[in-house]
């Protein structure tokens, strides 16, 4: 089935199957590098992207409910190929190591300041509770949240 | 419901590198018109920073700012053959391939900036981006604009290769002395715990670790790989592994629902510090880091865990149940 | 004969062509329409709430449905009070109940303990329900609430407690063209806690959770005591509730009840089931210990 959606601020238009996720539409279809398959069953946080600024689990997502939607994945937080300034601070921080995780911790870090500008350290441990990082020990990442958080 | 608090203590060395005498670094610095380098490496960059590494050994020896160094990586048919990135080898032996390679271009830009400056290249120092005369505060010309000008005033190409190699060790027929390791890092790290006696669950507090790393060439980069080996040590002291019944293989861990792995919210109180002990055989005397960092965190916790309850652990994970038949062992 | 044969053909023709449509994705505006496709599809349909627990199944090839039904635009996510009742549409999700009023303590404290952002935004009451362990956090509390299932059929309503509602594991009290639409709590008990205990604070799935709801500590009249993790699906610890009933919750009494917690558990990688069944009781005695100093 064809499906539309918005991707990143550009119309795409793609054929997929009703049982296809949006993770394997995004990174075998469209060959977005911008979302990561880690596990396939939301345990890791790799895949997360916005629907329609909602966070969601891509690989939990058939594609087919994005239909008509606009869908944002970290890449989508540019301007003008400039980071925004929450992705300026998980750089400064050095919250990145390998990457792989990265497009998770961003957006679920945009989904929790968008929603609570000033949150508490249970907080943030609480909402990043979903990814998984090998690499870092997740202290540049909280330090990076902290740091873009109204305090 | 009693919390029982330990602390337990542990120490490391770990080896830099392969010891098989064959394991080699190669690497060719090639200029660009305006004075750039790109320093090409067969190996890989993973994230852990080594390609900020090797530019800062570059910049260093060649007087080329950082900024303007490019280290590129991974494409081995343009690249001279390097072995590869994992025996916490990148620093040491990259790094000493980096600084032969980039020794070879400051040859060539003091001997190219003694023709533009009109003096002797031993009479030259290279500081802050730029040639000197040694004494005169006027008299000085970009290291760039150097490159630059070999190339393209003087007729001389700007390459440098480098190449690093441990050298093989014999072992000494009559008392099997031997030379094995370039060089040997150290970590001690002390864990704190506190033991649920109800549940057996532990958790760990508060990790003190310091690791004695050489040269931190790039101290943050060195704390990022001590950040994450203390929460890998900790998974790997609680709750990972592949067969949890070892050695029988039931229940085997095939997803992350039941290979558990900590959270941002897991985490103990990190306090970690470098020590430096130079070693000669390392760039700027630096050792290998990437895998000692993970190596003394579980047994810390294990100790840490036996200070706590009086039992000592001994086969990983220390899951609450083995906990809990341990405190039932020591009557706790 | 000829007319026969030509008869049967076309009727395999036209069941293999509805086979290979019938592979479809939808996403129903209205309760009636997604009844409609639920009476039409019946067991050969996936219905999606949230999605956290069931999209899995399709892509990691465990079943194969003729049809996904995804419940996404229906008007099912509310917590409405109702006098002494509270409603909660099948797909409100874990983060829009701990922004509700009046939601019985248990229940929230279920859904708080759902760890991760993305997973409190889209894992559903409802979904959570039919989710088996090392899910069903809010099944727990919601048992031990003596909540009401709300199924709706074109045939109307039905209405099951969620007491019979487990039959066996992955076996449910659903009919094959219905839907859980809502859960209802009755006047729920004054008092009632949950509590889970995984592996780590926030990371890790849950080993074995508990949830209490009593009217008064000093005499029970009425009580629920749900235990989670270590089934398949959570029960009720109708032992231990005949125990309490009429009493005065002491500490003695707590520490005997304690023992008749457990009644089943499955070995897990990392622990046995006799832990499962020892953590369980851990857990019944700290929310016991807690409800009574918090008098």
């Amino acid at each position: 089935m064809m499906i539309r959606f918005y991707l990143d601020g550009q119309l795409v238009e793609v054929d997929v199957k009703p049982t296809d996720t949006l993770l394997k539409v995004l990174v075998d279809k469209l060959g977005l590098t911008s979302v990561h398959y880690g596990c396939g069953e939301g345990s890791c946080g790799a895949c997360m992207v916005l629907v329609d600024d909602k966070l969601r689990y891509s690989c939990l997502t058939f594609a087919a409910s994005v239909n008509d939607k606009k869908v944002t994945t970290v890449a989508g937080l540019l301007s003008d190929h400039e980071l925004s300034p929450l992705q300026k601070k998980f750089v400064e921080n050095n919250a990145a190591q390998c990457g792989y995780c990265t497009p998770g911790m961003v957006l679920v870090a945009k989904a929790l300041l968008d929603k609570n500008p000033s949150p508490s350290d249970e907080e943030i441990f609480d909402a990043l509770a979903g990814n998984l990082c090998r690499c870092t020990g997740y202290v540049p990442i909280v330090k990076a949240v902290k740091s873009a958080a109204r305090r | 419901m009693a919390k029982l608090r330990g602390r337990g203590i542990a120490a490391i060395n770990y080896p830099t590198g392969m010891n098989l005498g064959g394991d080699p670094s190669q690497v060719v610095i090639v200029a660009q018109p305006d004075g750039r380098l790109v320093v090409n490496v067969a190996s890989v960059e993973l994230g852990q920073g080594i390609k900020t590494v090797l530019a800062q050994i570059a910049s260093e020896i060649t007087g080329v700012p950082v900024e303007d160094i490019e280290v590129r990586f991974g494409d081995t048919e343009s690249a001279p053959h390097d072995t590869g990135t994992f025996a916490s080898r990148s620093t040491h032996r990259m790094g000493n391939a980096v600084i032969k390679a980039s020794e070879e271009i400051r040859e060539i830009v003091l001997n190219t900036a003694a023709k533009m400056l009109e003096a002797s290249p031993n009479d030259l120092e290279i500081r802050e981006g730029r040639v000197w005369v040694k004494g005169v505060t006027d008299k000085s010309v970009e290291v760039k604009q150097v490159i630059s000008q070999a190339q393209f005033t003087y007729n001389t190409p700007v390459v440098g290769k480098g190449f690093y190699v441990k050298p093989k060790s014999s072992v000494d027929p009559e008392t099997g002395a031997s030379d094995p390791h370039s060089t040997m890092a150290h970590g001690c790290t002390v864990a704190e715990v506190e033991v649920d006696t109800e549940t057996g669950f532990v958790t760990v507090l508060k990790v003190y670790t310091v690791y004695e790393v050489g040269k931190a060439i790039n101290p943050q980069l060195v704390e990022s790989q001590i950040i994450g080996g203390i929460v890998m040590g900790m998974g790997a002291a609680l709750t990972e592994t592949v067969y949890p019944r070892y050695p029988v293989l039931d229940f085997q861990t095939t997803s992350f629902r039941d290979y558990v792995l900590p959270t941002a919210g897991d985490i103990p109180e990190i306090v970690a510090k470098i020590v430096e002990s130079p070693t000669p055989t390392g760039p700027f005397g630096a050792k290998g880091v990437g895998e000692m960092v993970v190596n003394s965190i579980a047994p810390a916790i294990v100790n840490a865990v036996y200070d706590a309850i009086g039992v000592q652990i001994t086969d990983l994970p220390i899951t609450p149940e083995k906990v809990l038949k341990a405190l039932k062992k020591s009557g706790r | 004969m000829k007319n026969m044969i030509t008869l049967i053909l076309v009727f395999f023709g036209l069941v293999t062509a509805l086979k290979e449509i019938n592979e479809s994705f939808l996403m129903p505006e209205s309760v009636n329409k997604a009844l409609q496709l639920k009476k039409l599809y019946r067991d050969s349909a996936l219905v999606v709430s949230g999605g956290t627990a069931s999209v899995q199944l399709v892509t990691k090839m465990l079943i194969s449905p003729a049809a996904i039904i995804s419940l996404e635009n229906l008007p099912l996510n509310y917590v409405k009070k109702k006098g002494n009742m509270i409603e909660i549409g099948a797909t409100t999700t874990a983060a829009e109940i701990l922004e509700s009023d009046g939601v019985p303590n248990c229940l929230l404290e279920a859904a708080k303990g759902i760890h991760g952002l993305a997973l409190k935004q889209n894992a559903t009451i409802g979904g959570n329900i039919f989710t088996p362990a090392p899910g069903g956090d809010m099944a727990t509390a919601l048992l031990s609430l003596d909540a009401q299932l709300i199924m709706s059929s074109s045939r109307g309503r039905r209405i099951v407690p969620l007491t019979k509602f487990y039959k066996g594991p992955l076996t449910y009290n659903i009919r094959s063209d219905e839907l859980l639409i809502a859960i209802r709590i009755g006047k729920p008990p004054k008092h009632s806690m949950f509590m889970k205990q995984s592996i780590y604070k926030y990371g890790g799935q849950t080993l074995a959770s508990v949830s209490v709801a009593l009217d008064s500590v000093d005499k029970v009249k009425r009580v629920g005591v749900a235990v989670g993790g270590l089934t398949p699906h959570p029960y009720r610890a109708s032992r231990v509730e005949k125990m309490l009933l009429g009493q005065k919750i002491s500490e003695e009494l707590i520490e005997t009840t304690a023992q008749n917690v457990a009644e089943e558990a499955s070995d897990t990688g990392l622990v046995s089931r006799e832990y499962l069944r020892h953590l369980a009781g851990v857990l019944y005695k700290r929310i016991l210990t807690r409800l009574t100093s918090s008098r």
